[in-house]
């Protein structure tokens, strides 16, 4: 399949075809807008999981997109494009998160001095996990982890990513990522009894 | 089923439509897009006007120890008398 002017079908490139060519290209350029169409879904999904409500997953993964445009020249090529992405995601999720956290923390500061009420992080209920009871009850659990272990648990159980990629990912081993959520594991039974317990 | 696999489980709502979502990217990307532009066209300006400045500079001050302007050509001054 070809278009005009002889060249390939962007659509019909591979990711990482793709990524070379968006080093080269513009804000506007076919080969980075392809990639983008490409992997919205993705990224979304990632998004909505690490930031848990629509509007800060829809801000993040613009935010995404932004810094993979910025960084499009870091992609060597080592790791597949889509682990490379999702690294990105994540790193933007987990900025976004603590910002927003430092964000609330000062905001409920200011209530408490007003003897006003402020909704923590570990209170916001995810819109789409309302349907889902045990799952929103995992999701809250998770509220009380350490930003980092928590976006590991979900790359791994929830986006079901193997090791090796979320080494890649976290910049770690997949001995000592295994290890760490082994750790998150004994954690979490150990909070989960009295949560879910309840 | 193990706890933490229930996760995934969890249905994901669907993103906002393509046009806006972009445009919200290119809402975001822009601005800064442009920040980078400036920061970069004034490094390279400066640069290039410290240089242009600099040997400016020196040639005054070659001036007014030596009593002439550098000249590329050998020779240059008085030959059209």
């Amino acid at each position: 399949m070809c278009s005009f002017q002889g060249q390939p079908d962007p659509s019909s490139l591979p990711d990482e075809t793709l990524a070379a060519q968006a080093a080269r290209e513009g804000a506007d350029g076919i080969a980075f807008m392809t990639l983008m169409d490409r992997h919205r879904e993705r990224v979304w999904r990632v998004c909505w999981r690490l930031m848990g409500t629509e509007h800060d997953a829809e801000d993040a993964a613009q935010e995404v997109f932004v810094r993979l445009f910025f960084e499009r020249a870091k992609f060597a090529g080592r790791s597949r494009y889509t682990t490379w992405l999702h690294g990105v995601a994540i790193r933007t999720c987990l900025t976004l998160r603590r910002s927003r956290t430092r964000r609330r923390r000062r905001e409920s500061v200011e209530q408490d001095d007003s003897g006003g009420v402020v909704e923590t992080c570990a209170d916001a209920q995810p819109s789409g996990a309302a349907a889902v009871d045990a799952a929103h009850d995992v999701q809250k659990l998770l509220e009380h982890l350490d930003e980092e272990d928590r976006a590991l648990v979900i790359m791994r159980f929830a986006e079901n990513h193997d090791y090796d990629a979320l080494a890649e990912m976290f910049g770690s081993t997949p001995g000592a990522l295994r290890m760490r959520v082994s750790r998150i594991r004994e954690k979490l039974a150990a909070r989960g009894g009295r949560l879910l317990g309840d | 089923m193990d706890v933490l696999d229930q996760l995934a489980t969890v249905a994901v709502p669907p993103m906002p439509a393509r046009r806006t979502f972009t445009a919200g990217v290119q809402r975001k990307l822009h601005p800064r897009l442009l920040a980078v532009h400036v920061v970069e066209f004034a490094f390279g300006a400066t640069g290039w006007a410290l240089v242009h400045m600099a040997s400016a500079l020196l040639a005054a001050v070659r001036f007014t120890v030596v009593g002439e302007w550098p000249s590329e050509k050998r020779g240059g001054r008085g030959d059209a008398s």
